[in-house]
C-alpha cells in the first residue's frame, strides 16, 4: 500500500490547488495506471493526472483485442530470447536491446500473471487455450487475442485500492524544474472547473501515450485519427522542456485503415489471414515481402502507395476466403474490440465482409505507440530519462511497443520510480514568480476580447506539416516548414479560448507546435530515406548505412543539440 | 462523427459525460426534474464508442457522416 503522504490545500487564490506527493504520474492510460500500481506497491504516494477520466482514458480505454507476448509453451520461437530478437529486428536495430529486455521482455511473464490474477480473461472461454495470431513480420503468432472492455476499470480500481489518487479532468501543462535541473512537479488545470493545480512531487512519470494530429488525416474531421486523439503534443513536449532526449520524431508511422475511417484493425485482419488486393484482384504485397500482408507495416503501406501510383488502385481487404468461424471471430471478437464502432461503420457502408471487399487506404502520419516504433523519449533500463526525477513509460517512451509495451514499461517504470522517489528529498517549493508566469501564460487565451479559434491555428499547422513534412520531404520544403512554423508561433498568442474546453485544445495546439518543430529538425538532420513513408526524402531517396541509427534531439534554448546512436545489429 | 443520443432513453445519469475521453458530452437540465445528455463538440468525436459502452440505458448510437462513408459494396 502506498503511504498517505499527500498534502492538498486550496490557497488564497480560491481556484488554485496545491498538492504534494512522492510521484506524479502524468497520463492515466494503461502504462500510467500500471506504473501507479507498482509505485504504490513500493510505498510511494502517487497522484495520477489525466485530462480525461482514468477509467476510460488512453488508447486502450475501451479495451483491446491483441496482446504481444511469449508464453514458453513450446517451440524455440515462444521464448524470451526469440521475442527479444524480433523486438530489435522490427525497429531495424534502433532500440536498445538491453533496455528492451530489462523494461519489457523480461517483464512479460509478470504482465501475464498480473492480468490473469486481476480477472482479465486472456484464454478463450470455450477452449481454455490462448488464441494467438501473428502479423507485422512476426514469424509466429505472438499476439494473444482477447477481449477485455473492463480492462481499464479493473486496473484503476486496483490502483485506487493501493492508495493512488486519481485527478481526472486535470490537464498537466508545464513541468516545474528546480535550480539544479531536477523535476519537482508540474502545473495544470481542470478542464471543466478551471482550477489551477500546482503539484509538487519528488518524481514525475510521463505516460501520456501516442501523438496524432501532427499531420492532417484525409477527412475533414480533425479527430478522425488512428491513436491518441486527445493527447495533443504533451507526450513529448513536457519531456522536451524538462531537458530529456527525444529520438527519431522524423520517422513517422502510417497504417492502413478503412477508407475514410482512421480505425485500428489491420493487425486483426491480416493476423487472421486476410488478403490485400488491388483493383485487378491481385495480392500485390507478395511482390514486396515473402510474408505478403504479414510483412512489416511500413512496407505494406509503401506497397499500397506503389499500386495506386501505378494506376492499379483502389486497394481492398479481402477476407471472403476465410472460414465462417474465422470471419465470426474477426467481426465479433477482434474488430469491434479494437475499435468499438468498426462494425457500425461496416453496417452503414452496407459491407458484409464474408461477401464484400473493403476499400482501405493510407492513414494519416502520426507518432503512435505501435509495434516496431523507433521514436519516443529515450529511457534507460530503469525507465529513467537522465533528468533527475523524470521517468517515462508507454507509447511516450522508447523502447516500447504497443499494448504489451505499455503494460510492461508501466510495471517497470512505476517500480523503479517508486523506489527512487522514496530515497529522494522533498521537492523545493517552486519560485512564486515562475508559477505566476506559468499560470498567466496558461490563462491568457481566456483573457482576449477577440482572437482566432484554435481550430484555425491547428488547420494551418497541419497544412504546413502535411505539405512540407508529409509523405515526400526535401531540404527546401523542410526549411520552408521551419520558417512557416516560426511565423505560426507568433500567431499562437492570438488564439482566443471561450471556455476551459477550448483552453484545453489551445494548450494542446501549443504543445503540438513544439513537437512539429522536433519532427522538422529531425527530418532535416536525417539525410536518407527509411521506413517507407516514415521518412521519405526525395533529395536523399536511398536508405544509407551512415544513418542507420537514432537521431536524438535535446532542447538547447530555442533550438537543439543532437546526438547519433548507431543501431544495434 | 457525432454520437446520437436518444433523449427518450437517456436518464441524465452523466456516464457518457464523465467517461468521454474528449470532453465532448455535457448533461444539461431540461427542467426541474429532467437532465439530458447532449453532444456539445460533435466535430471533435474520435468515434471510440465509450459513450455507448458505458451508457446504462442503451441510449447512444452512431451515424457516420458522408465523408467517412462511401456507397455500395465492391466485389471483384
Amino acid at each position: 500500500m502506498c503511504s498517505a503522504r499527500f498534502l492538498e490545500r486550496k490557497t488564497l487564490l480560491r481556484d488554485q490547488i496545491e498538492m504534494l506527493c512522492d510521484l506524479l504520474v502524468v497520463g492515466g492510460g494503461v502504462s500510467g495506471i500500471m506504473a501507479a500500481i507498482t509505485a504504490c506497491e513500493q510505498g510511494a504516494s502517487v497522484i495520477v493526472a489525466d485530462l480525461a477520466h482514468t477509467r476510460r482514458s488512453g488508447d486502450a480505454g475501451h479495451g483491446n483485442d491483441h496482446l504481444a507476448a511469449y508464453l514458453n509453451l513450446g517451440g524455440k520461437w515462444d521464448t524470451s530470447e526469440e521475442f527479444l530478437n524480433l523486438y530489435v529486428r522490427l525497429s531495424q536495430g534502433f532500440v536498445d536491446r538491453e533496455v528492451v529486455d530489462a523494461t519489457s521482455v523480461s517483464v512479460i511473464p509478470e504482465m501475464i500473471e498480473r492480468l490473469e490474477n486481476s480477472g482479465i480473461q486472456l484464454k478463450d472461454s470455450k477452449t481454455g487455450k490462448y488464441i494467438r495470431t501473428g502479423a507485422f513480420d512476426q514469424p509466429q503468432g505472438y499476439y494473444i487475442n482477447f477481449e477485455a472492455a473492463d480492462m481499464k476499470p479493473r486496473m484503476v480500481k486496483e490502483a485506487r485500492r493501493l492508495g493512488a489518487k486519481m485527478l481526472n479532468r486535470v490537464m498537466i501543462v508545464d513541468p516545474l524544474l528546480g535550480d539544479d535541473g531536477r523535476i519537482i512537479g508540474a502545473v495544470g488545470f481542470n478542464i471543466r472547473s478551471g482550477e489551477f493545480y500546482l503539484i509538487r512531487s519528488r518524481g514525475v512519470l510521463l505516460s501520456t501515450g501516442s501523438i496524432s494530429q501532427i499531420w492532417k488525416n484525409p477527412t475533414p474531421y480533425m479527430f478522425n485519427v488512428w491513436h491518441g486523439a486527445y493527447n495533443g503534443g504533451a507526450p513529448y513536449c513536457l519531456a522536451w522542456h524538462a531537458g530529456a532526449e527525444i529520438a527519431n520524431c522524423e520517422l513517422s508511422a502510417t497504417s492502413l485503415v478503412p477508407k475514410g475511417f482512421s480505425a485500428a484493425g489491420f493487425n486483426a485482419i491480416f493476423g487472421m489471414g486476410g488478403h490485400l488486393v488491388n483493383a485487378l484482384g491481385e495480392r500485390f504485397t507478395l511482390n514486396h515481402h515473402p510474408r505478403g500482408e504479414r510483412g512489416p507495416r511500413w512496407l505494406i503501406c509503401w506497397a499500397v502507395h506503389e499500386e495506386k501510383k501505378a494506376s492499379r488502385g483502389p486497394v481492398y481487404v479481402d477476407v471472403r476466403h476465410l472460414s465462417p468461424e474465422a470471419i465470426e471471430h474477426l467481426t465479433n471478437h477482434l474488430l469491434p474490440v479494437d475499435k468499438l464502432t468498426f462494425i457500425d461503420y461496416l453496417n452503414q457502408k452496407r459491407i458484409d465482409l464474408s461477401t464484400d471487399l473493403l476499400e482501405v487506404d493510407l492513414s494519416e502520419q502520426a507518432l503512435p505507440g505501435f509495434t516496431g516504433k523507433p521514436y519516443g523519449i529515450i529511457m534507460d533500463r530503469r525507465c529513467w530519462t537522465g533528468i533527475p526525477g523524470l521517468y517515462v513509460a508507454g507509447a511516450t517512451s522508447t523502447p516500447c511497443y504497443a499494448l504489451s509495451g505499455a503494460f510492461t514499461t508501466g510495471i517497470s517504470a512505476g517500480r523503479e520510480a517508486g523506489k527512487a522517489v522514496l530515497n529522494a528529498s522533498d521537492p523545493p517549493a517552486p519560485k512564486k514568480e515562475v508559477v505566476k508566469t506559468l499560470r498567466e501564460k496558461l490563462l491568457s487565451p481566456l483573457k482576449l476580447t477577440k482572437g482566432i479559434p484554435w481550430q484555425d491555428f491547428e488547420r494551418k499547422r497541419q497544412q504546413i506539416m502535411t505539405h512540407y513534412v508529409g509523405f515526400e520531404r526535401h531540404e527546401q520544403g523542410l526549411l520552408k516548414a521551419m520558417d512557416e512554423l516560426g511565423s505560426l508561433e507568433t500567431v499562437y498568442k492570438e488564439i482566443k479560448a471561450n471556455n476551459f474546453h477550448e483552453l484545453m485544445r489551445t494548450t494542446a495546439a501549443g504543445h503540438l507546435l513544439d513537437v512539429s518543430k522536433l519532427v522538422v529538425w529531425g527530418a532535416l538532420e536525417r539525410k536518407e530515406s527509411r521506413f517507407g513513408h516514415g521518412h521519405h526524402r526525395t533529395d536523399y531517396p536511398e536508405t544509407e548505412e551512415a544513418y542507420h541509427g537514432s537521431i536524438l534531439l535535446k532542447k538547447s534554448d530555442d533550438t537543439y543539440k543532437k546526438r547519433f546512436v548507431p543501431a544495434q545489429q | 462523427m457525432p454520437p446520437v443520443i436518444d433523449l427518450e432513453k437517456c436518464n441524465g445519469c452523466g456516464a457518457c459525460e464523465t467517461y468521454c475521453p474528449g470532453d465532448l458530452i455535457f448533461v444539461e437540465e431540461k427542467n426541474k426534474h429532467t437532465r439530458k445528455a447532449f453532444v456539445k463538440y460533435a466535430e471533435e468525436c474520435w468515434h471510440c464508442g465509450i459513450c455507448r459502452l458505458d451508457c446504462p440505458e442503451d441510449a447512444v448510437s452512431y451515424k457516420f457522416p458522408k465523408e467517412m462513408i462511401e456507397d455500395s459494396p465492391q466485389s471483384c
